[in-house]
């Protein structure tokens, strides 16, 4: 799809083990696009409004697509969604929950909340390119996504 | 994939077990496969390292101090990358602990409730876990796919289109929305359906008579018990505006409808592959 190539995606994760795995997987699979990363649902909300550490990025493109973590510290992911949710801009963003959590609760509670895609991480390497490749291949070349400056 | 000669190691004390599985595989496969039978862990090690085997059939509970699950992590250390995936077998009611200690082991593809086990369900997991699927859960369960479009033409190229890609999943068609909220609440012409779960997944026209994609997306979204239910909205607009109200209603994905029967199937490929077998769909509202 034209210019999917240009979309930035976001990952909020607070831990930088799994940060480092996704972007490997982002490199095994070659995507050209740019991947950002944040490491609480407080830099987050600073990152998708352009303020405290991200006042220069005012002006350019939102990320066209999330990948949220659940469990992180100072603000965690289900309550960064339910504020991105009820964003009357920021709600139009895809967000994909990306978790080690697997509890029923977790996946009615998200879901509830608006995510666009619950999913589980898996535990092996190869495993997560896989799942990479198939999130990115969906989501860039399949699905038309909203770009918001 | 080929699964002839499929050869699988089943460790389980119960022989009782071993003959009900062995039934089932027969029922499956024909001749065409070999079972091992271990009913000791020095049994299996010492299997495992006579042949290979494309899969481990393992019970949780055995007569003996190592529960299925140590055997998984002790033989994976033995044997590292080499390890064929692993189901589970239960007998255990408590669906839930199993299903966090098979997430916690390195190996273990899924499980199965010994009361739930029958061929259909054994050669479905089998496949499922053969093709390496990513996301370790319970035994796959096929939810249906409602598909909401007021063109026969384009309800019979999708259909046409699962056909294609061999998906065995169940799909329904409603015409307009108000027909897919009738379906949706099990009413009117739909009260039959009463007792059959939810769709796992809608797949929404925008332009339809009576009541519009739009209204019913917003209506399901509005619902607190079929909000949780995804949408795929699947249209032959290209408006941004239909694109931005869409997910602002709270689409969980804006697809446009593509104009060959062979990109069709790609993109029904792909979505049904990245709906059905890497997302977790919220299950437990729609069995």
């Amino acid at each position: 799809m034209a210019n999917s190539e240009r979309i930035t995606i976001l990952m909020a994760d607070d831990d930088p083990d799994d940060r480092l795995l996704v972007q490997d997987a982002f490199e095994e699979i070659r995507l050209a696009n740019p991947l950002v990363f944040v490491t609480d649902g407080i830099e987050l909300m600073d990152y998708l409004h352009r303020r405290g550490g991200y006042t220069d990025l005012a002006g350019t493109p939102l990320p066209g697509l999330i990948l949220l973590d659940l469990n992180m510290p100072k603000k965690d992911g289900r309550e960064a969604l339910k504020e991105i949710k009820s964003d009357p801009v920021l709600r139009t963003i895809p967000i994909v929950v990306l978790t080690t959590s697997s509890a029923e609760e977790d996946i009615l509670r998200t879901y509830d909340l608006g995510t666009n895609s619950f999913i589980v991480k898996p535990v092996t390497f190869d495993k997560l390119v896989e799942i990479i490749r198939k999130v990115t291949q969906y989501w860039l070349e399949i699905v038309r996504l909203p770009i918001i400056h | 994939m080929s699964l002839k000669n499929l050869s699988i190691l089943l460790l389980e004390d119960d022989e009782n077990d071993y003959l009900l599985i062995h039934d089932l595989l027969r029922q499956i496969y024909g001749a065409g496969f070999h079972l091992g039978w271990a009913s000791t862990y020095a049994q299996g090690e010492q299997m495992v390292s006579a042949r290979h085997y494309d899969i481990f059939l393992v019970d949780y509970q055995l007569n003996s101090q190592l529960t299925g699950v140590d055997w998984v992590t002790a033989l994976h250390k033995k044997l590292g990358g080499k390890c064929p995936p692993t189901i589970l077998l239960t007998g255990q009611p408590d669906v839930q602990s199993i299903d966090k200690l098979a997430r916690q082991t390195i190996g273990i593809s899924y499980f199965l409730t010994k009361n739930e086990l029958n061929a259909e369900v054994l050669e479905r997991t089998i496949r499922f876990t053969l093709k390496n699927q990513a996301v370790i859960r319970q035994a796959p369960k096929l939810v249906t796919i409602l598909m909401a479009d007021d063109d026969p033409d384009d309800r019979l190229l999708v259909e046409d289109a699962f056909e294609e890609i061999r998906l065995e999943n169940p799909l329904d068609f409603v015409a307009d929305g108000v027909e897919l909220m009738d379906y949706l609440h099990r009413r009117g012409a739909y009260a039959h359906l009463a007792e059959n779960p939810l769709p796992g997944l809608i797949l929404l026209d925008l332009n339809m008579p009576r009541k519009n994609g739009r209204e019913a997306l917003h209506e399901i979204k509005q619902d607190e018990l079929l909000r949780k239910i995804p949408i795929v909205v699947l249209t032959t607009s290209r408006a941004d505006e239909d694109l931005l109200a869409s997910y602002e209603l709270g689409a969980n994905s804006f697809i446009v409808k593509p104009v060959t029967f062979d990109k069709l199937v790609e993109v029904i490929r792909v979505v049904t592959d990245y709906w059905l077998c890497i997302v977790t769909l919220p299950t437990a509202v729609t069995e």
